[in-house]
């Protein structure tokens, strides 16, 4: 479904990545790993096209898509959860639902989703006129992935969404994900929690310096030491 | 080091200007000569706005205002009180100085909005206070000035003339002696970064209420002078746009120069005689051409040819890393062969500290002691940099205490910790980008440079030397970390890995105790890693420097550190030299995650 | 007694047209943090197109307002789009020196065109006062607070209840998340733009039959500017209280301390204000992300 290859990207005037190639198939739950500074922030921001310092090959569902600017990609049904979630604070939680169907043309529609949402996330429900700030951060990032899902995207990606959450939150947010991945969502999941993304994810891809460093079967590299290495160097 | 032959030329040029401008009396007819004092009249204002806009990178939108202050008090001296034109004018300027130093206090706290509010409506109100007060000022009929008086006999315009030409080259030199300083390049650095300012000593509050008091006394001196010009001083002179002209005048030859200064000073006043059109077109003109040089042409007419015809200095081939210069003759006055005896170089105690709500870090305490290397490692959003931030001074601490070397600078801002030993690098890179290469480097020396402003602006003999001495140790750090070659160059114009270096040269230009490297490694290769590594091990082993460290590199960490502390959610989860960290469970839980309970 | 009222009639009336400018300042600050100091010549602007369709070309008087307005909202979106848009990526201090410059070529061009002459809106309402509960009103200032309140609740809804006002909310607050939902920023922009010359433009021709057109009767509208960061810039309830707090404030210090200083009664007072209180009166420190 999204194929990239060969990509590169610049953070000013790091190289952040270096000839990265990665698919994620249809329907399936992939991770994306590596200790702070590997890449993977860079990665989706690429993909969404907040990054385009180089010119890449990205493509979704066939469609070239490097070099599209943001605005234009939601459209085409990728929406992304960003790190550290960058919800519009001042407005009501139900703006912010609303906000993220914004480029939706179907009012009928949007209602539903609304409901769905309302469904997976009762709190936000609850909470829908209370003003973003406000919550929690475990209901701020609820906040932040339902407003990613109002745009009925075929592709989520989200970047360390249990950045910051107690682990009974972090618990509630992969049940969501999986939920939502059953229900045929097809989902990247970039994570610093490397333990609970592998149990989460089909497939995994561990980003080191700008490069994929070692790639599979997440049941796989959960018993893989080089998987612990990459993350705290050599013993 | 002998100057540039660039510089040598750039000085040339200046010389046989301001002669050819002095002689002007002897083949220019009485109009055109008017125009040339007008113009070198406007010019010294010019520069006060460059050198407030262009070096220190604040905003004035209220330069006018100054001007009417050193030409009002100026024609009330002359006229009302008998006093002497030339002393009346320097006393004018002070006035204009002093309004400008305190012009310069609400810059301290607030953004460019503010500022250029507060400078606008400054200029707004000089004229309303003027136009309105009859009494001494003549309100908006304007005070009529008697030609200056030189010896007890009045001066022709001719002579006049000489007399501003010579006040003009003194205060370009006094200017070029402050900018070519370590004032020089404090203001600079404030403009390019203030926060890496800060953290180099550089004192923002002093600095910046200077370059407005700077500013605007050479507006007032242009104001005084303007009065003996025209001998007519009224409000219409000092109105908004000719503040917007100044600015004007300074971008388009070039605001972060001086020689722009008269560039932008001679067209813009020029020009206008020239075409003699009523004053609609000239406002009209001066407006769409401020706004094409802002999207053109930004750097002025200096930066362009900069841009266009000074070849960049020779490339030296940055392909391979830096080597390990093995001998390198390494700056005495960074020994720092101190002995802190229990680790009493710096006792952090119980830190804490929250920002809206979130506590960031919670009860964290450390101890560093001589020759010692400590990192501080932890996943995403550990605190690590906030850490770093309590400990340099660019926040403050909720609860808990820093001491260095015995005192306790927990309430002490950062750039007075900077004088006090400590020095640091930034997590992103933050250069003085449009700085040479040497000159980051010694902005690092900014704290133990001692000249006053007037020793500068004078070039005294103790101030020359001085530099001299400086920029020596700035050249052998510069060695030290193999950037010897790229002296010249534009700090942002370096690989991104020497951008690095240079960082860490710049940090041991002050002599620190205590050096904080803020994720040095990040985004280095593994040759410049390598490099790296024995760089931070020569600085504790022959500097004796000690070194706090954030790192995300765990081969440069694990092998560098005599100690490793793990922070997570802004807690201490452990301590501990490096083999054992890597064994803990609970750091490796804290960057692996949980197994699922 | 009576002073007193008049001069609050007058206050509020001066608060309302204020309010209707501030409104200005405030979203393209919020939007770009750029301070628009061509805000005010857009406000004359708008009355000189207004006195042109209304006296010269004798149109009905509700058909000159509404060209005034729109005419100036394609103008502050041309504006965006040659002007400051080239701009995006420079320095806040560049995008201000640019609002700078347009705003005296607008002052400039407008005298170039129409000259330095004075001219007189003509009176479209009664300016004969009468008693509401004994304070004396005149029709006239009576429907310019009506009129200029209506037109900040317009504004107001447009910008709580519209997709389009709220698209200019989200991205005034962060602007990547306003991409990554799909919000074109560019557009955003043009509108941000459009909507402010469009409220100076209105408060202009408001402001017409109350004092003399010049081509400088734009430094009033710096006024506007001063009141949204006397109430609190970053809150647009504040900020419209505030310029309301400022016109009376100015008419009290113009009729109890001196005529000719209101200007530096103003700036005096936010002098004042934002060393206390930098955020404004009615404004909220600044919060934590969320």
């Amino acid at each position: 479904m999204l194929e990239l290859t060969n990509v590169n990207a610049y953070y000013g005037r790091i190289q952040a990545l270096k000839d990265v190639s990665l698919h994620v198939d249809e329907g399936k739950i992939i991770s994306l790993l590596g200790a702070n500074g590997a890449g993977k922030t860079t990665t989706v921001r690429t993909i969404v096209g907040l990054n385009r310092s180089a010119a890449n090959d990205i493509r979704f569902e066939g469609r070239q898509i490097g070099g599209i600017s943001p605005h234009k990609i939601v459209r085409l049904g990728i929406a992304m959860v960003p790190e550290r979630r960058e919800l519009f604070a001042d407005m009501k939680v139900l703006d912010n639902l609303e906000m993220g169907a914004y480029s939706r043309a179907s009012a009928a529609e949007m209602r539903r989703d609304l409901e769905w949402i309302y469904s997976l996330f009762p709190i936000l429900a609850e909470r829908r006129k209370n003003h973003a700030r406000a919550l929690s951060g475990g209901q701020q990032q609820m906040l932040a992935i339902g407003r990613a899902l109002m745009s009925h995207p075929r592709l989520l990606l989200l970047d360390e969404p249990t950045l910051g959450l107690a682990p009974l939150i972090v618990r509630q947010i992969f049940a969501i994900l999986r939920k939502l991945n059953q229900e045929g969502m097809t989902i990247l999941l970039i994570e610093q929690n490397a333990n609970q993304a592998l149990k989460l994810s089909e497939y995994s891809y561990i980003l080191e310096n700008g490069r994929i460093a070692l790639e599979g079967k997440s049941t796989v590299l959960s018993a893989d030491p080089t998987v612990q290495r990459s993350y705290l160097g050599a013993i | 080091m002998r100057p540039s032959p660039r510089r040598h030329v750039m000085r040339g040029t200046m010389v046989l200007v301001f002669a050819a401008c002095a002689s002007a009396p002897l083949f220019l007819s009485n109009y055109p000569l008017f125009v040339l004092s007008l113009a070198i009249v406007n010019t010294i204002a010019v520069l006060g706005v460059n050198l407030v806009m262009g070096h220190a990178g604040q905003i004035s939108l209220g330069q006018a205002g100054f001007s009417a202050i050193g030409a009002y008090a100026t024609a009330l001296l002359v006229v009302n009180l008998d006093v002497s034109y030339w002393l009346a004018v320097p006393l004018g300027a002070l006035l204009a100085a002093v309004s400008g130093y305190i012009l310069g206090l609400p810059a301290l706290r607030l953004g460019p909005l503010y500022v250029s509010m507060v400078t606008f409506g400054f200029g707004l109100i000089v004229v309303i206070i003027v136009q309105n007060w009859y009494e001494l000022a003549n309100g908006p009929n304007g005070m009529v000035v008697p030609s200056p008086v030189f010896f007890g006999r009045e001066l022709f315009p001719r002579e006049f003339h000489v007399a501003i030409v010579a006040v003009a080259a003194v205060l370009f030199l006094l200017a070029r002696n402050i900018v070519d300083s370590k004032h020089g390049r404090a203001f600079i650095a404030i403009r390019e970064s203030e926060l890496a300012a800060r953290g180099m000593g550089v004192n923002l509050a002093h600095y910046k209420t200077t370059a407005f008091a700077l500013g605007a006394f050479a507006a007032g001196i242009s104001g005084g002078l303007f009065a003996g010009l025209a001998q007519f001083v009224n409000p219409d002179a000092f109105v908004f746009p000719v503040s917007i002209l100044y600015v004007t005048m300074g971008i388009l030859g070039g605001i972060n120069t001086l020689v722009g200064a008269a560039i932008g000073g001679a067209m813009l006043t020029a020009l206008p005689e020239l075409l003699r059109g009523a004053a609609e077109y000239k406002d009209f003109l001066t407006g769409f051409l401020l706004l094409l040089l802002l999207i053109f042409l930004p750097n002025g007419i200096v930066g362009f040819i900069r841009e266009r015809f000074v070849p960049p200095p020779a490339k030296v081939d940055s392909s391979d890393g830096p080597r390990v210069v093995a001998h390198t003759v390494l700056p005495t006055t960074l020994q720092r062969r101190g002995r802190w005896e229990n680790n009493a170089l710096l006792k952090v105690e119980n830190l804490g500290v929250s920002f809206g709500g979130l506590r960031a870090l919670q009860n964290v305490s450390l101890a560093l002691g001589s020759d010692e290397i400590l990192s501080v490692i932890g996943p995403n959003g550990a605190g690590k940099t906030t850490l770093f931030n309590l400990i340099s001074g660019l926040n403050r601490p909720d609860t808990g205490r820093i001491v260095l070397d015995g005192a306790d600078i927990t309430g002490t801002s950062a750039h007075s910790r900077a004088r006090l030993g400590i020095a640091r690098t930034f997590q992103n890179l933050d250069l003085f980008g449009e700085m040479s290469v040497l000159d980051n480097v010694r902005v690092g020396a900014h704290t133990r440079l001692r000249s006053s402003l007037l020793q500068a602006a004078l070039r005294t003999g103790s101030e020359r030397a001085e530099e001299a001495r400086y920029r020596d140790v700035a050249m052998d750090l510069l060695q030290f970390v193999g950037l010897g070659p790229y002296a010249n160059q534009k700090a942002s114009s370096l690989a991104f890995g020497h951008q690095r270096l240079l960082e860490i040269a710049r940090a041991l230009a002050s002599a620190p105790k205590l050096l904080l490297l803020d994720e040095p490694a990040a985004g280095l290769n593994s040759s410049e890693l390598d490099f790296l590594m024995e760089l931070i091990r020569r600085i504790r082993e022959e500097f004796g420097i000690s070194v706090l460290l954030i790192g995300h590199t765990m081969r440069l960490v694990m092998a560098l550190s005599n100690r490793v502390i793990v922070l997570d959610h802004g807690v201490q989860l452990a301590e501990g030299p490096p083999a054992e960290i890597q064994k803990n469970p609970r750091v490796i839980e804290a960057y692996l995650g949980a197994d699922d309970a | 007694m009576e002073l007193l009222s008049q001069v609050l009639i007058s206050g509020i009336t001066l608060g309302s047209l204020y309010a209707l400018v501030g409104l200005g300042f405030v979203v393209i600050y919020r939007a770009t943090k750029v301070v628009n100091f061509a805000q005010g010549e857009m406000m004359m602007l708008g009355a000189m197109l207004a006195l042109y369709f209304y006296s010269d070309l004798q149109f009905p008087y509700f058909l000159a307002f509404m060209l005034a307005v729109v005419l100036s909202g394609v103008f502050g979106a041309g504006l965006e789009r040659f002007a400051y848009r080239p701009l995006l990526n420079a320095p806040v201090v560049t995008l201000i020196l640019a609002t700078v410059a347009v705003g005296q070529m607008i002052r400039a061009g407008v005298r170039i065109l129409r000259g330095s002459e004075v001219s007189r809106f003509p009176s479209i309402l009664s300016a004969d006062p009468f008693l509401i509960g004994g304070v004396a009103v005149t029709p006239l200032s009576l429907s310019i607070i009506a009129i200029a309140i209506l037109l900040v609740c317009v504004f107001m809804l447009f910008f709580r209840k519209t997709k389009l006002g709220k698209g200019m909310e989200a991205t005034s607050e962060n602007r990547e998340a306003a991409l990554l939902v799909g919000i074109s920023v560019n557009q955003t922009f043009s509108l941000v733009w459009a909507t402010s010359s469009g409220l100076a433009a209105a408060a202009g021709v408001l402001l017409a039959p109350l004092i003399i057109i010049t081509p400088e009767m734009g430094s009033i509208g710096i006024k506007g500017f001063i009141g949204a960061i006397l109430g609190g810039f970053n809150n647009i309830p504040g900020a419209i209280a505030g310029c309301f707090l400022l016109g009376i404030i100015e008419n009290l210090g113009g009729v109890y301390i001196a005529s000719s200083m209101k200007d530096v009664i103003s700036f005096v007072v936010l002098v004042l204000v934002l060393t206390v209180k930098p955020q404004g009166i009615f404004g909220a420190a600044e919060g934590k992300r969320a």
